[in-house]
């Protein structure tokens, strides 16, 4: 054993300038990728878009004009245009499998960010270094975020180039703003989600608690939002559903709202409870960080 | 540095009804300094307001002549230290543990995994930088704590129960470590709830009990409080009858008892010549093993306080 402290000189090199959030990032993205569960999920959300993108292939392949096809079948059968592929279609897929994975992918990574950091005296090694709640929290979130765009927004993505690619020239006019569209509304909904899962594991801190929160709170809360509706004969109730609030952020940043019916929450309240949840949310973590107290 | 390591003035701490740590005045030169009291006392409090961790409720700290509160992050680079509990690791190799933190305080990924190489040459666990911190034991990881401390070279190292878990191997190269640390003109805090772990490397000592100092001094002043009390010693070996005798007739024991023919206990005053003596008939033959008690913390709380501090 080599015991190196008589030769032992101070460290005088360059520091780096970088913000200290960068680490933090970094280390919970490395922590995501070894989660085996996390891989999975993310794998199969890309492998869902995947499959969406060879669909689009053989249909095209198969029958040059499926489109026009589906829209007349669609209008036979519903009297609507609900089987049309432009800008609408993405908001169907946010039923189909972003929601489901958001939340399974949330559940799965999110729950122990904080949680084990607060169970097991970490942040005292983390916060005795220079860096601040509000870094740490960024670096948390980012990272968490980040996870949760590739499982939502990069199936749509891909699906998206398939639908440009495999469609004729007139259609780049009706889906251009998809990629901005619905990369605006899924950071929203997919900061919203990682905000509100640390917050909540900052008030249980423990993993379980976390989970069945969450569950209640984004699967019973929403059949409570359709009941509310019903009663009350009030849209407005269903903004307590969000998945509700979603759908229509979503739709409203494709400019399709007024194709998608009356029976939903106002757009303005739908992006008031997304941002204020966050806002919430964000306030508690750094509340939370802040009273070190809670460390001991 | 001119300025005192440490001072803290009437420091304070409360949390909501229990009391963490109160009224704590004292000024720390450089140099190793025992930190000792049972679990509860305060310790790791202090620890917490001297690294910025937690806000004080009333006095103040100061770290060579700058104020410290949480934010303080100039003299956060000033100060290595090590948490008491074991704590959650971020990375499972020891090496990416250790460049993270060093990145946390500043580094490029570059520079961050040098200088965890020096952090882990110098406590001599080079060897162990791929490792799994899962894999490691208790005592390896309290290590890993400790070289997260040394990151930063820092003049001042705070370290909160190092020796917990830790083989005695491993205790010897960290207490030599502490003693060449100080010995460059650092200042040491070290922490423990065992006297004996740290009277190796220091002779100043700190005494905390429910959140307040209770003596601060020498050792040696200490050790004439504990050397005032009666102190055991078990001994194990055959026919220990004529040893008791002699004992007795040497005055040197104020009690004995036999716990079986094997076992005998012993109450003395004077705890150094009875080890002499006892060491003597364990040359002759006459013993197989030798236990002392291990109340040395005890005994100075009893005297300091009474048994009311029990």
């Amino acid at each position: 054993m080599a015991f190196r402290a008589a030769e032992y000189e101070r460290y005088h090199g360059p520091r780096a300038k970088r913000p200290t959030w960068v680490p933090i990032a970094a280390a919970t993205l490395r922590r995501g990728w070894a989660s085996k569960w996390v891989r999975r999920l993310s794998f199969l959300s890309l492998l869902m878009g995947f499959t969406i993108v060879v669909i689009l292939y053989i249909a095209n392949e198969v029958v040059p004009d499926w489109r026009t096809v589906v829209e007349g079948v669609g209008e036979r059968v519903s009297k609507e245009d609900n089987f049309r592929i432009d800008a609408r279609f993405y908001t169907h897929l946010l039923g189909m499998f972003v929601n489901p994975f958001l939340l399974i992918l949330s559940l799965v990574f999110g729950h122990d960010l904080i949680a084990s950091d607060l169970r097991t005296n970490a942040m005292e090694a983390y916060f005795s270094r220079p860096i601040t709640p509000f870094s740490y929290l960024l670096g948390r979130t980012l990272a968490f975020v980040g996870f949760l765009m590739l499982a939502t927004f990069g199936p749509i993505l891909m699906i998206w180039l398939g639908d440009l690619i495999f469609s004729s020239e007139g259609h780049i006019e009706v889906i251009r703003h998809v990629p901005l569209a619905m990369f605006s509304a899924l950071l929203l909904s997919c900061t919203t989600v990682a905000l509100m899962v640390q917050a909540i594991t900052m008030l249980t801190r423990s993993a379980v608690w976390t989970n069945l929160v969450f569950l209640v709170l984004f699967v019973m809360v929403q059949g409570m939002g359709v009941m509310l509706w019903g009663i009350t004969d009030n849209t407005s109730m269903l903004a307590i559903s969000y998945f509700q609030d979603t759908y229509v952020v979503c739709a409203a940043t494709l400019g399709e709202l007024e194709n998608i019916g009356n029976q939903h929450v106002p757009a303005p309240l739908a992006f008031g409870v997304l941002i204020g949840l966050a806002v919430v949310s964000f306030g508690i973590l750094l509340r939370g960080l802040k009273r070190r107290s809670l460390l001991a | 540095m001119n300025s005192a390591a440490i001072r803290c003035e009437n420091l304070s701490r409360w949390y909501g009804e229990v009391q963490g740590l109160a009224g704590l005045t004292i000024t720390l030169q450089q140099g190793v300094i025992g930190l000792l009291g049972p679990n509860g006392s305060g310790k790791s409090t202090l620890m917490r307001l001297l690294t910025g961790q937690i806000h004080a409720s009333r006095g103040w700290v100061e770290i060579f002549g700058q104020r410290m509160f949480p934010g303080q992050h100039q003299l956060f680079r000033q100060i290595g230290y090590a948490p008491g509990e074991d704590v959650h690791f971020e990375t499972s190799i020891a090496l990416d543990y250790l460049s993270l933190l060093a990145a946390l305080g500043g580094d490029g990924p570059g520079a961050a995994k040098k200088r965890a190489e020096r952090a882990l040459e110098k406590l001599g666990m080079e060897d162990k930088r791929q490792v799994q911190l899962q894999a490691m034991s208790k005592g390896m990881r309290q290590r890993i704590k400790v070289a997260q401390a040394l990151l930063f070279e820092p003049p001042l190292l705070l370290l909160d129960e190092p020796l917990n878990g830790m083989d005695p191997i491993s205790r010897r190269h960290t207490l030599d470590f502490v003693k060449a640390w100080a010995a460059q003109g650092n200042t040491v805090l070290l922490a423990s709830h065992v006297l004996h772990e740290v009277e190796g490397v220091t002779d100043h000592m700190l005494l905390l009990h429910h959140g307040r100092l209770l003596a601060e001094g020498r050792l040696h002043e200490i050790r004439e409080l504990i050397d005032s009390k009666p102190r055991q010693a078990t001994v194990y070996g055959k026919e220990l009858r004529p040893l008791a005798a002699q004992l007795l007739a040497e005055e040197l024991v104020i009690g004995l008892s036999f716990v079986g023919e094997d076992c005998l206990q012993l109450d003395t005053q004077n705890l150094p010549a009875l080890l002499a003596r006892l060491q003597q008939a364990g040359a002759e033959g006459q013993l197989h093993s030798l236990e002392t008690d291990d109340r040395e913390l005890e005994i100075i709380y009893d005297l300091l306080v009474g048994e009311a501090a029990r």
